[in-house]
């Protein structure tokens, strides 16, 4: 079972993981910080979140990208959820872009209020689902149909899509009828 | 009886440099055990030319032949940019030059200091300089007036050198080291970045791949591969999104600063010029049109206004 409100490990690539340094590049350097972050999750089982701050980072090349943050986002999703934060410039956005893409791996990224789900291009359905759940910050499968207006199969289907791609949480609960509840939660 | 590659009096950039080698199959594949590289009077070598040159020698040198470096004593412009820019240092110690090696480099003397003139710097395979791209950045914006410009070529030229230098590392391959090199050109107010590699060459890693990974792709000629892999990346000898947005992310910044970007492999050569939002292919030249030289050498030039 999940805490209502997940535990999220909070990493900052700067200082945590590249010892001051705000320069970022190559794959060498991405899989050596992606096994450091892993090693740092395994040691918070409880955290279901591993949010990625990239404040202070200058440069944060698309081979450092991929190898680091979209390879780990590959390697948690359906089980935790993870987001980048703070990224300063539009290069390092567009360089983690890039890798998403090529990765064909969602991302959930924080720069403001508003989250960005960059990467692979997303339905204009998808779009509004994620906004309700990053609303509501967590939402039910039937909640989310009326919501929306559409089937709840529909909207379940989608849903299990989006944990299992890595841009929402599930979690399951008992529900009030007996049985388990699906929920999905904003990863943020 | 030498294979004699005459280097003319003239400002000699990689075209420049390839039509030298132009006879037969090139000094690699020729039958003379020995190699001549002769800096005419007059001959200026661009940085780009100079990192080939001193690629083919040490590739020479490594598979058995003796390689000689010929410059003239009463011109020594040439041969004392090439000392000042680290081209001595990094030339194996069996190559012969004429008149006579420096005795001490004068890179080391001026390392890091001639603002736009960068040393070659050697891409030790198994070892990454992490400040590689950074110092290559800041030695370009330094020939740069302050400005928004300045920001975006210096932010351009980083992630070029990091894709570019961290390609090398993953995967050239070579017992040879990679070179990486700036110029700042101040009368034609350009820059030109070369970064070259004595591994098998780009295609030749990744076209065996492709019946496996990207069997969608076979049918693909060596340019429009390539293409392929500037516009749409993806490309990689470890298969679909394990990497291969490297080259596409150069060609992104290449279009950017509307660089002319050239790709040297051993059997195949593609120019592009890329202009804000398009890239369209110069030129291609395939086996049996060049010499061959091994490695993958990638060149930009771009004006700085």
């Amino acid at each position: 079972m999940y805490p209502v409100n997940p535990v999220a490990l909070d990493i900052r690539l700067l200082t945590d993981i590249l010892d001051g340094r705000p320069e970022a590049w190559g794959s060498e350097e991405g899989t050596n910080a992606r096994e450091k972050i892993a090693r740092a999750a395994a040691a918070h089982p409880e955290a279901m979140i591993i949010r990625i701050s990239l404040q202070g980072m200058r440069r944060v090349d698309t081979s450092f990208a991929r190898e680091c943050v979209v390879e780990l986002a590959c390697q948690f999703r359906g089980r935790r959820g993870v987001c980048v934060t703070e990224i300063a410039s539009k290069d390092v956005l567009d360089n983690l872009n890039a890798a998403a893409v090529t990765r064909d791996q969602p991302l959930v990224v924080w720069n403001s209020k508003e989250p960005q789900f960059i990467g692979p291009k997303l339905s204009d359905d998808t779009r509004d689902i994620l906004r309700l759940v990053t609303k509501r910050g967590e939402v039910g499968t039937a909640e989310a149909a009326k919501i929306l207006g559409k089937q709840v199969n529909n909207v379940s289907t989608r849903l299990k899509r989006l944990s299992n791609e890595g841009l929402v949480l599930r979690r399951d609960v008992n529900a009030s009828t007996g049985g388990l509840e699906f929920r999905y939660l904003s990863i943020q | 009886m030498a294979y004699r590659v005459e280097l003319p009096s003239r400002w000699i950039n990689g075209l420049v440099f390839e039509n030298a080698l132009r006879e037969d199959s090139g000094p690699i594949e020729s039958q003379e055990a020995s190699v001549v590289f002769s800096v005419a009077s007059g001959a200026a070598l661009m940085v780009d030319a100079s990192v080939r040159l001193l690629s083919l020698s040490n590739q020479l040198r490594h598979k058995g032949k003796r390689v000689t470096l010929e410059f003239c004593r009463q011109d020594t412009s040439t041969y004392d940019y090439l000392d000042r820019i680290g081209f001595f240092r990094e030339l194996h110690d069996d190559i012969v030059v004429h008149p006579e090696r420096p005795s001490f480099s004068a890179a080391s003397r001026y390392f890091g200091g001639n603002p736009g003139v960068v040393e070659i710097r050697r891409l030790r395979l198994g070892e990454i300089d992490h400040e590689a791209p950074e110092r290559l950045e800041r030695a370009l914006m330094s020939a740069l007036p302050q400005g928004e410009r300045r920001e975006r070529v210096g932010s351009a030229a980083y992630y070029l050198f990091s894709e570019l230098i961290g390609n090398v590392h993953e995967h050239s391959c070579s017992a040879l080291d990679g070179y990486a090199a700036l110029q700042v050109y101040r009368n034609g107010n350009s820059a030109r970045i070369a970064v070259s590699d004595s591994g098998e060459g780009l295609l030749e890693t990744l076209r065996p791949c492709l019946p496996e990974k990207y069997p969608e792709l076979v049918h693909l000629d060596s340019t429009a591969l390539l293409m392929h892999g500037l516009r749409r990346g993806g490309l990689s000898r470890k298969g679909k999104g394990q990497g291969g947005d490297g080259l596409h992310r150069c060609a992104a910044y290449a279009m950017e600063l509307e660089a002319n970007l050239d790709i040297r492999m051993p059997a195949h050569s593609l120019r592009v010029n890329a202009k804000q939002g398009s890239l369209r292919k110069a030129s291609a030249q395939a086996r049996g049109n060049m010499p061959r030289i091994g490695g993958t050498h990638v060149v930009l030039d771009f004006r700085l206004d």
